[in-house]
Formats: C-alpha cells, sequence, structure tokens
C-alpha cells in the first residue's frame, strides 16, 4: 500500500515535466474515479428491475453497497491522494508532511 | 387529551435541553464576530459532520421525502444518495476544501466577501448576498410554517398555528442571537444523533409489529408491484439526475452551509467528515423512505395534508414514540432554520450593512458588528414568521426553488475559484443571467421549466452560467480592482 508519488522529490527540469505529467494523469485518475462513483451510484442497469434479496429490492441494495464503496474510496482519497488539483506545490499529492500519519497526531493542531 | 400533554411535554422538554445547551456555547463565546459567526473555525470531525448534516436535514427527512416514497416508490432514496452522498460529497473537497484554504489564507467569513474581494466589486459582494437571502428568506419561512403545521398536527389543533410556529420562532431566536454559531453546531449535534437513533428505533419497532422485513416489502409489492422495480412514474433518469444535480449543487451555495466550509479546524477534520459522509446518508434516507414507502403496503391511510411517518408510527408504535419522532422533526427544521439565521444575518451585516455604513470589524465596531449581527437574526426571524402567517403563494414557490436558485451560483463561483482568467464581467454575466432565466422558468408561465424531455430548467440555467462565465471571461479583459492571486493557494495553510 505505498504510493511511489509519495516521494516524489521536488522536482527541477527534466524530472519536473514528468512529475508534473504524473501529476496530471494522477488527477485525472482521480476525476475518472469521481465521475465513476456518481454514475453508478444508481444501477441504470438494473432499470426496471424488480427482483427482491432478503427482503429488499434489489436496486436498494446495490445502493447501499456503493456508498460504502464510495466511503471507502474517499477514505483511501484522504490518505493519498489530498490536495490534489487544488494545492500547487508537490505535483498535487498530499505532501510529505501529511502522508499516512496514524491516528496519534489527529486534531492536536489548532490555528489561532 | 392527557396524550396530547404528554406529547407536549416531550416536545418542551426537548427544546429545553437544546436550550440549557445554547447557554453553555453562550458562556464560551467570544464577543468578536468570528467567533459568532463561525466559533473561531474550531469545529472538530463529529460536531462538523454533524452540523452540516443536521442542516442538511429540514422537514424533508421526516415528512415530504416519506411522503413521496409512499405515494411514488421508494427511489427517492436514490435520489438522496447521489445526491447528499456523492455528489455533495465531491463537492466538499472541490468547493469546500478549496474554500476553507482561501477563507483560511484571508479571513472571509461569506461567500460574498470571497468573491468581492477577488474581483474587486461591492456590488458583486453585495448581489451575491441579496440574491442568496432572496432565496433564503422564504426558505425559513417554510420551516417556520412546517413547525407550526405539526404542533396543529401533533395537539389536533388544540395549539393554534400561530402559538406553535411563534414558540418555535421564539425559541430560536433566543438561542441563535445568544449562542451563536458554536451554540447552533452543538444543538445541531444533538439534533444529529436524536434523528439517527430514532427512525432506526422506529424501523424496529414497525418491523417488528409487522412480521419483519421481508414480508413488509412483500405486501408493499403486493399492493404496489411499481414499488419493487427501479424507475417508472415520476421517476424518469432525466428526473433523477436533474434533482440530484440541481440540489447537490445548490446546498453547496446555501449561506448555512458555504459558511461551514470556513469553519473546520484543520484538514484532518474536513477528510474524516469526507469519509464519512455517503455512510451516514445511508443510515438516515434508507429507513426513513423505507418506513414511508412499506406504508403503502401496510393500509396506512394518511389524512389530508398530513404526513406518513407519523401515520405509520400512530399505527404500529406507541403515542410517546410518535410525539419524540416528531420532536425530532421539528428538531431537523429548526436546526436547519437556526443556522440559515445566523448565516442570513452575518450576509446581511457584512456584506449590505458594513460596505454600505463604511464600518469595520475590529476593536469597537467589531463588538459592535456582532450586536448588528444579533438585532440581524432578531428581524430576519420575525419577519420570516409574520410572512409564515400568510405564506402567500409567490413566497411559497420561491421557497420551494430555493435549491435551483442557490444552484445557479455554483458553476461560476466553482469557475471563478479554479481559473484565473475569469474577469468581473465574466462572473456578473455567469451569475446574474442565470438567475434572471431560471426567475424566468420559475415565475414566467411562457418560460419552460423542464428541457428536452425532462431536464429541469435548474439544470438548464446551471450550464447557462458556466457558459457565460467562461464565454464572457474569455471575450473581457481584467477590470482595475481585480486580484487574480487571491485563491492561489499553496500547502502552507495545511494544519
Amino acid at each position: 500500500m505505498c504510493d511511489r508519488s509519495n516521494v516524489t522529490p521536488i522536482m527541477s527540469g527534466a524530472n519536473g515535466a514528468r512529475g508534473e505529467r504524473r501529476g496530471r494523469l494522477r488527477l485525472a485518475g482521480w476525476a475518472t474515479v469521481a465521475f465513476v462513483l456518481v454514475a453508478l451510484a444508481v444501477p441504470w442497469f438494473l432499470w426496471r428491475d424488480a427482483t427482491v434479496l432478503a427482503g429488499l429490492p434489489l436496486w436498494i441494495w446495490w445502493h447501499v453497497g456503493w456508498m460504502a464503496l464510495a466511503s471507502v474510496v474517499f477514505y483511501v482519497f484522504t490518505k493519498r491522494a489530498w490536495g490534489i488539483g487544488i494545492v500547487r506545490t508537490e505535483a498535487g499529492h498530499g505532501g510529505p508532511n501529511e502522508a499516512e500519519d496514524p491516528a496519534g497526531a489527529e486534531e492536536v493542531t489548532r490555528r489561532g | 387529551m392527557a396524550d396530547t400533554a404528554l406529547q407536549l411535554a416531550i416536545v418542551g422538554g426537548y427544546m429545553v435541553v437544546a436550550a440549557a445547551i445554547g447557554v453553555v456555547a453562550y458562556r464560551l463565546t467570544d464577543r468578536t464576530a468570528e467567533d459568532y459567526y463561525l466559533a473561531s473555525r474550531t469545529f472538530g470531525t463529529v460536531v462538523l459532520l454533524f452540523t452540516t448534516f443536521a442542516t442538511l436535514l429540514s422537514a424533508f427527512t421526516f415528512f415530504g421525502g416519506p411522503n413521496i416514497a409512499f405515494s411514488a416508490g421508494p427511489e427517492w432514496i436514490l435520489v438522496m444518495g447521489l445526491m447528499d452522498g456523492i455528489i455533495f460529497a465531491v463537492l466538499w473537497y472541490v468547493l469546500g476544501y478549496k474554500q476553507w484554504l482561501v477563507g483560511q489564507k484571508h479571513g472571509y467569513v461569506t461567500l460574498g466577501e470571497m468573491l468581492g474581494d477577488r474581483f474587486g466589486s461591492r456590488w458583486l459582494r453585495g448581489g451575491v448576498a441579496a440574491i442568496s437571502i432572496f432565496w433564503l428568506f422564504p426558505y425559513v419561512m417554510i420551516q417556520q410554517q412546517g413547525a407550526g403545521q405539526a404542533i396543529v398536527g401533533l395537539t389536533d389543533g388544540a395549539v393554534p398555528f400561530w402559538v406553535g410556529a411563534g414558540a418555535i420562532t421564539l425559541f430560536m431566536i433566543v438561542y441563535v442571537a445568544v449562542s451563536g454559531m458554536r451554540g447552533v453546531a452543538w444543538t445541531d449535534t444533538l439534533q444529529g444523533l436524536v434523528m439517527l437513533g430514532l427512525i432506526w428505533v422506529a424501523v424496529a419497532w414497525v418491523l417488528s409489529a409487522v412480521g419483519g422485513l421481508s414480508s413488509a416489502t412483500a405486501s408493499m409489492g403486493e399492493a404496489n408491484p411499481e414499488f419493487l422495480a427501479l424507475g417508472g412514474g415520476l421517476y424518469s433518469p432525466q428526473y433523477v439526475i436533474s434533482t440530484a444535480v440541481s440540489i447537490a449543487f445548490g446546498v453547496t451555495m446555501f449561506p448555512q452551509i458555504n459558511q461551514r466550509f470556513f469553519v473546520a479546524r484543520s484538514e484532518k477534520v474536513l477528510k474524516r467528515t469526507l469519509a464519512l459522509w455517503p455512510v451516514l446518508v445511508v443510515l438516515l434516507f434508507v429507513p426513513a423512505f423505507m418506513l414511508g414507502a412499506w406504508a403503502a403496503g401496510l393500509g396506512v391511510t394518511v389524512p389530508e395534508n398530513g404526513n406518513v411517518i407519523p401515520a405509520i408510527l400512530n399505527e404500529y408504535t406507541a403515542g410517546w414514540f410518535t410525539a419524540a419522532v416528531i420532536a425530532a422533526a421539528m428538531a431537523a427544521m429548526m436546526s436547519s432554520s437556526d443556522s440559515m439565521l445566523l448565516s442570513g444575518a452575518s450576509y446581511l451585516t457584512r456584506d449590505i450593512y458594513r460596505p454600505l455604513t463604511g464600518a469595520s470589524a475590529t476593536g469597537e465596531a467589531g463588538g459592535r458588528e456582532a450586536f448588528v449581527a444579533r438585532v440581524g437574526v432578531v428581524v430576519f426571524a420575525t419577519l420570516s414568521f409574520v410572512a409564515s402567517l400568510y405564506a402567500p403563494g409567490t413566497l411559497v414557490q420561491i421557497g420551494d426553488t430555493a435549491f435551483g436558485g442557490f444552484a445557479q451560483l455554483a458553476l461560476p463561483v466553482l469557475v471563478a475559484l479554479y481559473w484565473s482568467r475569469t474577469t468581473r464581467w465574466g462572473i456578473y454575466a455567469g451569475l446574474g443571467i442565470s438567475q434572471l432565466f431560471y426567475l424566468a422558468s420559475v415565475f414566467l408561465w411562457f418560460v419552460p421549466g423542464s428541457y428536452l424531455g425532462g431536464w429541469s430548467a435548474s439544470v438548464v440555467g446551471m450550464l447557462l452560467g458556466l457558459l457565460l462565465t467562461v464565454g464572457v471571461s474569455l471575450a473581457t479583459s481584467p477590470s482595475a480592482g481585480e486580484d487574480s492571486t487571491v485563491y492561489a493557494v499553496s500547502g502552507v495553510e495545511r494544519d
């Protein structure tokens, strides 16, 4: 579970161009993930289907499962790619001091 | 009558608890405007999550939504999940996190402030505030109306409408005016937990009374086979997508939600909130809307202008429990309204009053502004209460279409946040013309409300706003006073 781009050093020259391209690819990748999450929250392939499974229509089960999956994906996103597309430096990834810190560091910081 | 007294006692007791929380929050509140509106930007995960969640929920969770499920089938679960669980969560990051960073950097408290500063325009600042208040006011009015009607329904008319709506208004004024954002957020947390807990108890209770999940769903399918099949009737793909997209974007521009983008303590809080979002939406809306849908198969009769949830609970659970759920529903309305009041007042004072009077927000003037904000809350709430007594058709219509109105703001704001080529004229055109188009579709009979086989005017207006913002920005050059670097953020601001 180690994201290679988390070890990307500060870039310059040819390295920088490559890093930038990779940053863009990652951004496009996450944008695709977001699109798929949106697109299949409603199981369009079950349209007009009335199968009942374990007391609820199948399409409700799909939705419940999909939302659970979305939560997991969002969680992974916050761990691995937070800041992408928004924070300019570090080619978009979460940043070195941000990565995979265990719960210990939580909310100890406070501004103002 | 004894039953009525008990039910009123439950509703009343609930409000006393909420008031006590408000008072505790008051003791912790500074006199500064930033603390009043934003609790000094110090919300933790649980409080931020629930306060946003409780604010999102209005009467729709317990009344409107289940009523639709009762009459048209449970597909609204999907609309809600797509809308609040996924699209809103994505926007939570794309809009919310960006706004949080920009807000941290420049100390913004309102959307109008953020835009006005970037485009060097007081007109923009005041205009965004005015548009927001235009849509917000009737929406608050509808919440007060709903609460008044809920009390009338609960007491079989023993307590008249104006007393119910008035008591709730007074109650909200007291704790909003006294405790500010902190009190509002704390009571929202209480209300969110109560709603979540009660709805599951309700489902368990009803299902055990009717012989379990399978039998409830089976009788629903026998009574109305359409309810089991996905889609059909009201639910066309265009309806599902239009509704979810328009409301999700609209929600982000509702003042009370948008302002919450400025209040998180740290990035950690925003992150954790994001991951919990879809699960929470499922936990709340699947049981609430299924109760409405099951009721259709159980032969529950709903009184005219009544609501299905109280009806099914009356049939299968105890009277005190129905009262508790109604108290929770009223709490949902209040948690929407109190936050709206607070945000509406801050838009009014910061974006309209302050620029007009030239007052600044520091020192002496800051204290006075906090006072003006409290006065703003009182005035706003009183006016909307008076309006709720008459509930003129026009206002009801504005309130019903408020989500669409707010949705028109979202895309131009998004473009401005991310695209430094956006110009003042671009954002003027994007915001102004999409508003005019949407208003025309709501009020003018010759402007259609749906396009190309069922896409709503709201979604069409959003697209129009997007095209105009980009197109006009490309065709014009930046005016004096614009600063395109304002929204550039680096990682430095992270917690």
